[in-house]
């Protein structure tokens, strides 16, 4: 699966939970559609959808999502089910865990990371990045 | 049985009805949908006639007239705890609800949809032991009450003196959003014809909530249109959630509408009613 790098390219919007720019939010934002931050949150994010965090977005929250696209500031435990994208913009403190990770040159990230080996299927962590 | 309730409330419905009130009958006749025919009067209300249905166990009541009064049938209706389908022919061809439920402004259509009976069974917001179909409106800044005039220049005017305000809603007690507003809007259902993003779904348990982030003088006039025609969703930066329990917190007083009539201040809870209405909807239904 190509991982998501414009909004288009996920959701088709229908039962989106959308978060614009002067919006905050606190305590366990639980959708069962994609779910676009575009303000800030603190407490919990969970969609077993798509997760697209905006620029100007901040989140103090552990998030929980199937695919994620990171363009905001983030502080917290990620677990991803599938695709994480950090984009050039993208910060990010706090441990992740997916199966597949991408970071764009220009994003910041600092935790660890752990990914399924598809071999064995162990869990495994991989890096300490900054 | 069919029950037909005939309300042409204002000026131009009455005219309209009394141009077509003969040429109704014989196609419900046509249909084999007729039924007992009562007009609202001052006496017999809206509220009266439906009871009156109740009383005699009809199966059907057809409201012919406008929203409010297909509004007011559906309150009678629950509080009753009546089991009967509603079937609707509007008098309004600008009527929201029609639109939405895909009731022709045409009476020849629209009678073939009632006599399809293809029947949905819809949810219904509950705001103070008050049913609604269609929205709440938070605050002053009440969108669908603007007209948009000619190229939406004269709404503009009214959109402009609207004034920003700070909202508090808790979402079925999971989480708490604030925000600076210009407009609120707690749907179940509405006209998404022009609208990205097809909100108010009435089958969903869901209540969608709409806010509008302040905007710029430059914005409302670029965005005159989608203000004018309730598509909030279609202008950057417009937050979209959805909950079936919406706790307005604050501000005090902040007033809660639906269609221009204000319900209840806040704080106050608007949530998804436990009991649906049926309803006859036709093919060109919005969900």
């Amino acid at each position: 699966m190509a991982l998501m790098g414009k909004r288009e390219d996920y959701g088709d919007g229908a039962t989106e939970t959308v978060v614009g720019a002067s919006v905050k939010i606190e305590g366990d934002l639980v959708s069962e559609g994609d779910i676009r931050v575009e303000g800030f949150v603190t407490g919990k994010v969970k969609t077993s959808k798509n997760l697209y965090v905006g620029p100007q977005a901040r989140i103090e929250a552990d998030i929980d999502a199937g695919n994620a696209v990171i363009a905001g500031n983030i502080k917290g435990e990620i677990k991803i089910k599938d695709n994480l994208l950090i984009q050039e913009t993208g910060k990010v403190s706090g441990n992740i865990s997916c199966a597949r990770l991408s970071i764009t040159e220009g994003a910041r990230f600092m935790g660890s990371c752990t990914m399924a080996m598809p071999e064995s299927g162990d869990m495994e962590p991989v890096v300490d990045e900054e | 049985m069919y029950f037909y309730i005939f309300d042409p409330g204002k000026d131009k419905e009455v005219r309209y009805f009394e141009r077509i009130q003969g040429r109704l009958l014989n196609l419900l006749a046509e249909n084999h949908i007729e039924g007992e025919t009562y007009r609202v009067t001052s006496i017999r209300t809206v509220e009266l006639l439906v009871e009156q249905a109740i009383g005699l166990e009809a199966r059907t009541i057809i409201v012919v007239g406008g929203d409010s009064t297909l509004n007011r049938a559906i309150n009678t209706l629950i509080r009753q705890n009546a089991d009967i389908t509603v079937g609707f022919i509007s008098l309004d061809p600008g009527s929201r609800l029609g639109q939405i439920f895909g009731i022709s402004p045409d009476i020849e259509q629209s009678v073939k949809t009632l006599a399809g009976r293809l029947v949905a069974g819809l949810d219904l917001g509950e705001i103070n032991e008050h049913y609604f179909l269609s929205k709440v409106e938070l605050g002053e800044n009440q969108f669908s009450q603007i007209e948009p005039g000619i190229f939406g220049l004269s709404s503009v005017r009214r959109f402009m003196k609207l004034q920003p305000f700070e909202i508090n809603l808790s979402l079925d007690n999971k989480y708490k959003v604030s925000s600076e507003v210009f407009g609120a809007q707690i749907i179940n259902c509405r006209n998404n014809e022009g609208c990205k993003v097809k909100l108010g779904d009435p089958t969903d348990k869901l209540l969608d909530i709409l806010l509008l982030s302040k905007l710029a003088s430059g914005q409302i006039i670029r965005y005159r249109k989608e203000l004018a025609t309730g598509c909030l969703d279609n202008v950057p930066g417009a937050t979209i959630m959805h909950a079936k329990k919406v706790e307005v917190l604050g501000p005090r007083k902040l007033p809660l509408s639906i269609e221009g009539q204000v319900y209840t201040k806040a704080p106050a809870i608007v949530s998804v009613a436990k009991r649906k209405i049926k309803m006859i909807v036709g093919k060109t239904r919005q969900f």
